[in-house]
């Protein structure tokens, strides 16, 4: 049985940067925001500089885990040993029970999810997540993907640069937004934009 | 002309500046040392060895070199990462997280720098730090080791499982 697709290791060079993309999700996002609230963040990815900056203009505080990094070095739990998908995220990512997500990065990080890891990591996180929070993630619509995620940089508002695309490929789940929504119980599509590159830009938001 | 330059050469203020200057220099943990306990003080430290326990220097600033390794909470005026340090870090003025540096904890300070290249879990808090009380986060380490039961396999070694690819997810082709 596997949980997990990914077999990343942390990247200790500096990632290579690739192409810079007009984000309407992050835009979207970014325009429900109230310039009078502060809003508590979860980044799943890499800590990035720029992110964190872009965050902090909003951000109460912000959470970075680089999520499949620390599943694919997590070799020491097994579904044979008995333990749980959910006692597994309620390891890797052991929040009190009083800490609320009002915006959530994702990145890529689904496209590397098998199924059953997937929906139990957004059963574990709507602990945190109350009504109205929003998850930003981006699904690829290509056979392949590279075989690591990559950093993915927020330039501004309304712009994002991907990570460089790599030469290692491998086969992507294609996510389609009736499985995705069946997979995010709890949650609904708030925006989605297909972009040219393949990927399909998707915010959730937590349902009332 | 005269007059003016006199003072420059035998000013006793100016003599004087010599020790402060020396004194101003930051204390250093060497490669070799390791300190288990707490290191209070009053002047900039530059750790290069290992440290376990806590670390308040509030009013000056300490640099975790590329060699240090720390488990230990920091609080300082500001605090700099080159090394590795596994507990949370409290800035009076800022944090910086240089390339080389390794973190796994939370941050708290009113202004945090990563640069390009470091390695960072936690959360990072801002605008507590702004603030005048600043609530302490709990530890990832304290919230981690509790909560999963014991998993070792019957040799009591780690054992390898399947986080791996899957068959769908092999390499199938180079670009």
């Amino acid at each position: 049985m596997k949980w997990f697709r990914p077999d990343a290791e942390p990247q200790a060079v500096l990632p290579a940067q690739g192409e810079v993309r007009h984000s309407l999700a992050l835009n979207a996002l970014y325009h429900r925001l109230d310039s009078q609230r502060r809003y508590n963040v979860l980044d799943l990815g890499r800590a990035c500089s720029q992110n964190v900056e872009f965050f902090s203009q909003f951000c109460g505080k912000i959470y970075i885990e680089d999520l499949l990094s620390t599943l694919s070095s997590f070799d020491y739990l097994s579904p044979e040993d008995g333990t749980s998908l959910d006692a597994v995220f309620e390891y890797l990512l052991p929040y009190q029970s009083t800490t609320r997500f009002d915006i959530v990065f994702s990145w890529d990080l689904f496209n590397y999810l098998e199924p059953d890891s997937f929906r139990h990591l957004i059963g574990y996180l709507s602990r945190f997540c109350p009504p109205g929070a929003l998850i930003f993630s981006l699904i690829s619509t290509l056979e392949s993907i590279p075989d690591k995620p990559g950093t993915y940089r927020i330039q501004d508002s309304e712009t994002l640069q991907y990570p460089a695309p790599g030469t290692i490929l491998r086969r992507c789940p294609c996510y389609q937004e009736p499985d995705l929504l069946r997979l995010m119980p709890g949650f609904r599509v708030c925006n989605s934009f297909l972009l040219r590159n393949g990927f399909k830009e998707y915010l959730f938001i937590r349902r009332r | 002309m005269w007059k003016k330059n006199e003072p420059e050469h035998s000013s006793p203020e100016i003599q004087s500046e010599a020790p402060v200057q020396q004194l101003k220099e930051r204390a250093l943990i060497g490669a070799s040392i390791t300190v288990k306990g707490d290191l209070v003080g009053e002047e900039d430290l530059l750790i290069q060895g290992r440290v376990e326990g806590k670390i308040v220097l509030k009013e000056n600033n300490v640099t975790v070199g590329s060699r240090g390794n720390l488990k230990a909470d920091v609080h300082a005026k500001i605090v700099s990462v080159e090394g590795r340090v596994e507990g949370n870090l409290y800035g009076k003025e800022k944090i910086i997280i240089r390339k080389t540096g390794r973190v796994r904890g939370n941050l708290v300070a009113p202004r945090v720098s990563l640069e390009d290249g470091a390695t960072f879990k936690g959360s990072i808090d801002m605008e507590a730090a702004k603030q005048p009380a600043v609530s302490q986060p709990k530890t990832r380490q304290a919230l981690a080791t509790p909560q999963v039961p014991s998993v070792k396999s019957e040799a009591d070694s780690p054992r390898k499982v399947s986080v791996g690819l899957s068959a769908e997810g092999a390499p199938t082709s180079q670009r």
